[in-house]
């Protein structure tokens, strides 16, 4: 795992400094993000929180992408995992509206990795996401991880 | 949900000696509490009495959530000093009258 960190471009141009981006590599695939301005980690903070519950959240802000990987990894860990986020996501109405942040978490992170047509091509995930991360969500998990950590942790 | 799980950032700053200011609790008189804006944002971007458009739209565009606590640590000394140039005046002039 390499990862690395500098410091991205001001987005409007009017400030000196900017937020931070970080790269990293998972499962042979070179990813993108940049931190959450604070008013958006405000915001999609309780969703998160809710959505994971609290061993969730243990296991997302673990150490290391491979510590992390490691416990996801193991079936019966993604089992229990995948049961309370979806227990959790699952809304009053029967929706599973609560699903849809971890699109928005990830769904600005750039993969070097995205299919279009009979290329891959470097781009954000957000609107390939359900064909990207597709019968894999162990490495969308991992991903997660890293883009939460990213902003709330240590990456 | 225990507290101790919650942004290992926040987590691992050094926490601030502790003080008490009583601007609020002198009276009966609380005003009100945002409804819609989080209270980390609106203690960053409030001197407590204008609110500063240029940080709030910096930390929706180039400030992330460690540096939104920066500001917040920044405010609470600031606030200290203030309440201690109060408590500081009061004393002296205690002291004056004999």
């Amino acid at each position: 795992m390499k990862t690395t960190e500098t410091t991205a471009p001001a987005v409007t141009g009017f400030i000196p400094t900017g937020l931070k981006t970080h790269a990293t590599i998972i499962d042979g695939v070179t990813y993108e993000t940049t931190t959450f301005t604070a008013t958006r980690a405000l915001v999609m903070l309780p969703k998160i929180v809710n959505l994971l519950g609290e061993d969730g959240l243990t296991l997302f802000l673990a150490s290391n992408d491979d510590d992390a990987k490691g416990l996801v990894e193991e079936a019966q860990v993604e089992a229990a995992l995948m049961s309370k986020v979806m227990e959790n996501a699952v809304g009053e109405e029967g929706d599973a509206d609560g699903l849809l942040v971890v699109k928005d978490l990830v769904g600005g992170t750039i993969s070097n990795r995205i299919k279009i047509g009979d290329n891959f091509v470097t781009a954000k995930i957000g609107a390939h996401f359900d064909e990207y991360f597709a019968g894999n969500l162990t490495h969308l998990m991992a991903v997660s991880m890293w883009v939460f950590r990213c902003s709330f942790g240590e990456p | 949900m225990g507290v101790s799980l919650f942004f290992r950032r926040a987590l691992v700053r050094r926490p601030l000696a502790k003080w008490s200011i009583s601007e609020r609790a002198g009276g009966p008189h609380n005003g009100i509490d945002t409804e819609n804006v989080p209270w980390q944002i609106f203690v960053a971007c409030s001197d407590g009495e204008s609110v500063n458009a240029t940080t709030y739209m910096q930390l929706q565009t180039v400030i992330d959530f460690e540096g939104l606590q920066d500001i917040l640590e920044m405010h609470e000394v600031h606030n200290s000093w203030k309440h201690a140039e109060v408590l500081n005046a009061e004393l002296r002039a205690k002291i004056s009258q004999g």
